[in-house]
């Protein structure tokens, strides 16, 4: 019986997460404004005015170019460091790490930082050297935009791949080294054309990102003066509201993302990648030989402008009393973190609500995932495809349209939960289940049914079963899709920006809120103490789990 | 010429590790199949991956023909030995069809594409695999998928061919028709092979000779038949087809004293007297007699008496355990027809032509 | 879950209904409170601990030291704040009006049209400040029914970096080629105040003047005070930005100076009101009053804004009747805004 109630609860947590703010989406996109009946007019009017059509086709373009760099980078990279002897690998994976859990809006901030033309430090360093007229670099571009999102979007195509790489039976390429093939040949015809299910999975993850991105391209392209999908549903959300033109606007982000996902099946089609292995083998690394050091250099670009130049320029912002004088003695001062984490109580209650909000997604994500995927992986219940599919189906659905949803399906009664906590830790809950549950699946497949049987033949009920056998051997597993919930909570910013109130404002609302007007100090403080903490949980984590957190399966 | 020569190769993985190959010597001939059989942990793969190339020694040489193949100093790569392998999970790339399996390494070569064509079609044909050529792996069953396998390693017409324990993933029945087919397409190419197994059976239909390998070392290489008949240690005694060792002292050149009675063998050994040795005897050269029915029922050279401890039915041949003095367990096997109760006493006449004395 | 915002519900509608009894709030023409009925406000906000306080009207740091300034002259009071730009912060309120959730106490928007939407909505409380009749007359009265009263007086006008270029004298001549690649603007769907300056452009010069400007690439970011960080860092040397700030930070030894164009500096009136179902609602109407203070002015004055009282005297001694100044009338604002931000996404992309 408990079980029954248990797994009841977690589908009721489901419709509440998945299935009623996705419903509330699409009849919201129905509704006319003080009309009884529902209507397609705002699709008519979404797409059919240049003005908003222009913006779809830089999103577009922003996400293909996004998700095509961070491939033609991420993929090299993961080769580099799972097939050859390039030094430093695992201080180059560390620096990854770091790319991969800092959010690219507080990039495009030290990018802006970094790259404006003119005031750039970069940009005035050249100027400095070479006399020239202007710097090179301007971030206020779609092409600069692109170039931040694709930064903080390589690990994704660097995890699946490196993942991939080393699941990769060695005798799949020792096959092709005893045919003859060189190393060069042996890597494009087999090595990479294997790897190729997680490339996809790579461009696919980086694609949907970029296309939902909301920080950046609100930093990066409003100078730039070019609209996406996300800054325009923003503006969809300014006086005069148009909540219902969004949603009808939204639709074609979530026909986007399920084309490319009935592609990625396409494309691997017949070849189902199942491979298997014999364990213990040795795996030859490509010798560099003399470009070892090249590749070293190479592979420290990404890590160079992701990490360093950023958080140096983040840092030393933060340290400086007003960043436009640049670092000078006189300038540095820990004001700033004095005023946000001292005097400042809209900092401070924002930071209790980062880790508050984040704690409470992260565990019932994590509850909800455990529950469906035992349910589904040990066939307790029918329609598991069913099940899976609605624990999925967040990830095709971009956080800001998620917002929308939720907005949508929770600012009236009878479940009036905007302008509480919860409507945020729902979302982000949602957000990120999809995470938390392939987490959990991929675990709980690895782990033989018959060591609950064996229990459950002691006499041990299902639950009981499931908390003192299942659950215990699940620990890391667990604590992974914890973490994995937890982080990426922490740096929510599309999702959260339409969700909070002035008494839920989190740590990323109110570093946008401090982006505008120039409140760059102040914007700086706050990242750095984000990352501050997310690389401490890190950290610990490491510690915990023994091995990265971005070791996770694809989702 | 293929003719392959190992000498006193050696490999030790971690530094202060055990050696997984310990100065093995071995010389496989021109048109040869060799198979390196051993349990699991004995070298022999090690052995096969340094053949390869994919390892580089520690000590000794490797040469095929005139060349230098590995050595200490350096290594050929895999990819110019000219040498096909079978790995033991197929290793067929599940991104390829079927003919774009075999047809990879004509590729790699540089061959024609027509010639392409016809060769992988006339091999495909000949492993019975045509009729599924634009068949994707996963599509395959574990049978065909190693037929590709065989297909992909042969199509190359390769100098030598490594087999790494091809068919334990295939179920009996198949494996026993594919051991066959192995040595049929052997018969045909005459191309040299390098064979690893654990399963003497397969060793034996398979092979030309047989290499025994035991904790990195070789223990013994011969045809089958010579490591059958004439083991040279208790371990190859034991590891082709069951053996009966017993345990004792040399109390002459060509007797061995074990607990309680005392065994000739045909042979002798130059060992000190007072050694310890074995004597080895097969189950189905132990005559049982019943003790009513003998002269003499006590023991003798060559003969003891015991206990029957268990006895299997198994429809050809009855299997018996039987204790003896010392508490050492002797199998015999007879004719279904000659019947023993557990427990009844026995006569075991080990017939002096059938006993071998090897070292411990 | 639903219970728990069931609760919060309640505790929001209670408090509103104690608003009901507050001094100084009577059906019809608003009275401004008494001292005594002053000192019981703050009794009654003592009690509520805290006042929530969106604002556009500054930045961030003079918004800091107003909050200061109210904290030293009412111990015990707190004040939680968001600045943000003018449509930012009512997009938020509407949002937060459409879901029936009230958790904002004082909103100080830099579009007056905000404030007759919201009375429309029914959304705003009618109070009086004490010190109403201290400023000067003709922006004594904002609304007659006293649902909103006058909280900063800014000003648009030229703001440049003088060690680069002299300075355009008339808003027309931003529109000259030497100006290319120098401009930086605010957005009029972001600033309230640049929102002021399009409408006032637009109905003196009619659009083709932003047409014209449009070949020089004017850098577009989303608040007027971007403009003074832009020509402070040094990435652009001219624009329409505010007078506070940049006069603040000229003082501080900053490169930037600011223009009184001779085609008029536009004044915008920056409101303040309560929200009628105000959580804190003592605290919300003593934080209003609080605009109409000495001290209040005096944080302005300090921060180069022009001090609402005219008992206390303004950083540069700059003063209304010395400059050549107009400003848009909220009527015009209601429909100005709307079509500007439409022309502009036309004309500037975003």
């Amino acid at each position: 019986m408990a079980s029954k109630l248990i797994f009841v609860l977690a589908l009721a947590a489901l419709a509440i997460m998945v299935v009623l703010p996705l419903g509330w989406l699409f009849y919201t996109s129905l509704q006319i404004p003080d009309a009884a009946q529902l209507s397609f007019a705002n699709y008519v009017e979404a797409f059919t005015k240049s003005i908003y059509l222009g913006p779809i086709g830089n999103s577009l373009i922003v996400a293909t170019c996004v998700a095509t760099i961070a491939v033609a980078v991420g993929t090299p990279l993961a080769w580099l460091l799972a097939r050859t002897d390039v030094p430093g690998r695992g201080a180059l994976r560390a620096l990854i790490v770091a790319a991969f859990v800092t959010p690219s809006f507080l990039g495009a901030q030290a990018w802006m930082l970094l790259a404006a033309p003119n005031s750039g430090w970069l940009n005035k360093i050249w100027v400095a050297l070479t006399h020239a007229e202007h710097g090179p670099l301007n971030i206020y571009s779609l092409a600069g935009a692109i170039f931040v999102m694709a930064l903080y979007n390589i690990p994704y195509t660097f995890t699946f791949v490196y993942g991939a790489l080393e699941l990769m039976p060695a005798e799949m390429e020792n096959a092709a080294s005893i045919l003859g093939a060189r190393s060069l040949r042996r890597t494009l015809s087999i090595t990479l054309p294997l790897a190729l299910p997680a490339i996809i999975a790579g461009f696919i993850m980086s694609f949907l990102e970029a296309l939902a991105e909301f920080g950046t391209p609100a930093f990066l392209l409003i100078p730039a003066r070019q609209q996406v999908v996300t800054t325009q549903l923003y503006l969809f959300f300014q006086f005069p509201q148009r909540i219902e033109l969004a949603a009808a606007y939204a639709m074609p982000l979530i026909l986007v993302t399920a084309l490319l996902l009935f592609l990625q099946r396409r494309l691997i089609g017949r070849r189902r990648f199942t491979m298997i292995g014999t364990k213990g083998e040795r795996r030859r690394l490509t010798p560099l030989g003399r470009w070892r050091w090249a590749a070293l250099g190479a592979a420290l670009i990404p890590s160079l402008v992701a990490v360093f130049l950023p958080y140096t320029a983040l840092l030393l912002t933060s340290l400086s009393r007003a960043w436009g004088l640049g670092p000078v003695p006189g300038n540095l001062t820990f004001y700033w973190y004095r005023w946000a984490l001292v005097d400042n109580a809209t900092t401070q209650s924002a930071i209790v609500h980062s880790f508050t909000y984040g704690f409470a997604a992260a565990t019932i994500a994590l509850a909800i995932a455990v529950t469906i995927a035992f349910a589904v992986t040990r066939k307790l219940v029918p329609a598991g495809e069913l099940l899976t599919f609605i624990c999925m189906a967040p990830f095709v659905v971009p956080g800001i349209i998620l917002a929308i949803g939720f907005y949508s399906a929770y600012s009236h009664k009878p479940l009036l939960l905007y302008g509480t906590a919860w409507i945020l830790i729902i979302a982000f809950a949602t957000r990120f289940l999809p995470i938390a549950y392939s987490n959990m699946t991929s675990a709980l497949q690895t782990l033989s049914v018959d060591l609950e049987n064996a229990a459950r033949t002691l006499g041990a009920g299902r639950v009981r079963s499931l908390f003192t056998v299942t659950v215990p051997l699940l620990r890391s597993a667990m604590l992974s899709g914890w973490l994995l919930v937890f982080i990426p909570a922490l740096r929510e910013l599309s999702c959260a920006i339409f969700l909070f109130t002035p008494r839920t404002a989190v740590m990323t609302t109110v570093i946008f809120d401090f982006s505008d007007a120039g409140n760059f100090e102040a914007v700086a403080t706050m990242g750095i103490l984000i990352m501050a903490i997310t690389l401490a949980i890190v950290g610990v984590s490491y510690r915990l789990l023994g091995r990265s957190l971005v070791e996770a399966q694809p989702a | 010429m293929a003719r392959i020569v190992i000498e006193r190769l050696r490999k030790r993985f971690a530094q202060t590790g055990p050696l997984a190959v310990d100065s093995v010597d071995l010389t496989v001939a021109d048109g040869e199949v060799m198979a390196l059989l051993g349990p699991s942990g004995c070298g022999k793969t090690t052995t096969l991956s340094l053949l390869a190339g994919f390892l580089r020694p520690d000590e000794g040489e490797i040469r095929v023909g005139e060349r230098l193949l590995s050595s200490p100093a350096g290594v050929v790569p895999p990819e110019d030995r000219h040498m096909s392998m079978i790995f033991q999970s197929y290793a067929i790339w599940p991104h390829k069809t079927v003919f774009e399996n075999v047809a990879y390494g004509l590729h790699v070569r540089r061959v024609p594409r027509r010639e392409i064509v016809s060769r992988v079609e006339e091999v495909l044909d000949a492993v019975q695999m045509k009729h599924l050529a634009q068949r994707y792996p996963a599509e395959l069953s574990g049978g065909q998928q190693q037929r590709v396998a065989l297909a992909r390693a042969i199509v190359v017409r390769p100098d030598i061919l490594l087999l790494d324990e091809p068919l334990s993933n295939l179920d009996a029945n198949l494996r026993e028709q594919m051991r066959f087919e192995i040595r049929r397409l052997h018969d045909a190419t005459g191309i040299t092979m390098v064979y690893v197994t654990h399963d003497q059976a397969e060793a034996m239909v398979t092979a030309d000779r047989i290499a025994i390998m035991n904790g990195g070392r070789v223990e013994q290489v011969g045809t089958p038949a010579e490591i059958y008949e004439r083991p040279r240690t208790a371990f190859a005694a034991s590891f082709i087809g069951r053996m009966n060792v017993l345990e004792g002292t040399l109390v002459g050149v060509d007797t061995v004293a074990c607990s309680g009675f005392v065994v000739r063998a045909a042979a002798g050994v130059s060992l000190d007297t007072g050694a310890k040795a074995v004597v080895c005897i097969r189950p189905q050269h132990i005559v049982l007699g019943s003790v009513n029915g003998t002269p003499s029922a006590a023991s003798a050279t060559n003969r003891v008496v015991g206990r029957i401890t268990r006895q299997t039915y198994l429809g050809e041949i009855r299997d018996y355990l039987i204790e003896v003095p010392g508490g050492m367990q002797l199998r015999a096997v007879t004719s279904p027809s000659l019947q023993h109760e557990i427990g009844s006493e026995v006569t075991l006449e080990l017939p002096i032509e059938h006993c071998r004395i090897v070292e411990l | 879950m639903p219970q728990a915002s069931r609760g919060r519900f309640l505790t929001i509608a209670g408090g509103a209904v104690a608003g009901l009894a507050i001094p100084g709030i009577v059906d019809g023409a608003p009275q401004a409170p008494s001292e005594s009925e002053v000192a019981k406000l703050y009794a009654g906000a003592k009690k509520e601990g805290l006042v929530s306080w969106s604002v556009a009207h500054y930045p961030q740091e003079t918004a800091e030291k107003v909050r200061d300034a109210f904290k030293a002259k009412y111990p015990g009071v707190d004040v939680e704040f968001v600045r943000q730009t003018a449509q930012v912060i009512y997009q938020r309120l509407s949002q937060d009006l459409k879901a029936n959730v009230h958790q904002l106490d004082v909103f100080c928007s830099t579009d007056e049209a905000h404030y007759v939407e919201l009375k429309k909505l029914n959304a705003l409380a009618q109070f009086v400040p004490v010190d109403r009749n201290m400023i000067p007359t003709q922006f004594r009265i904002l609304d007659p029914d006293g649902y909103y009263q006058l909280g900063t007086l800014a000003l648009v006008l030229v703001n440049y970096n003088p060690s680069k270029l002299q300075p355009a004298k008339r808003w027309q001549q931003l529109s000259d080629p030497r100006f290319k690649g120098q401009i930086t603007f605010g957005h009029p769907a972001f600033s309230g105040y640049v929102g002021n300056w399009v409408v006032a452009m637009n109905d003196k010069y009619g659009w083709d003047y932003f047409r014209s400007i449009a070949p020089n690439q004017p850098k577009i970011n989303r608040s007027i005070y971007d403009t003074v960080t832009d020509i402070i860092g040094g990435e652009r040397t001219i624009g329409a930005g505010p007078d506070s700030l940049s006069l603040e930070k000229k003082a501080a030894g900053n490169r930037i100076d600011v223009y009184y164009p001779d085609d008029d500096t536009i004044l915008v009136t920056a409101p303040i009101a309560v929200m009628r179902e105000a959580p804190h609602p003592n605290a919300a109407r003593l934080f209003e009053n609080f605009f109409y203070s000495r001290e209040y002015s005096q944080v302005l004055a300090k921060t180069y804004n022009f001090p609402l009282r005219a008992d206390v005297p303004s950083a540069n001694g700059a003063s209304l009747d010395k400059i050549r100044w107009t400003r848009v009338k909220v009527d015009r604002l209601l429909t100005g805004i709307p079509e500007v931000v439409a022309k502009w996404r036309e004309t500037f992309g975003v």
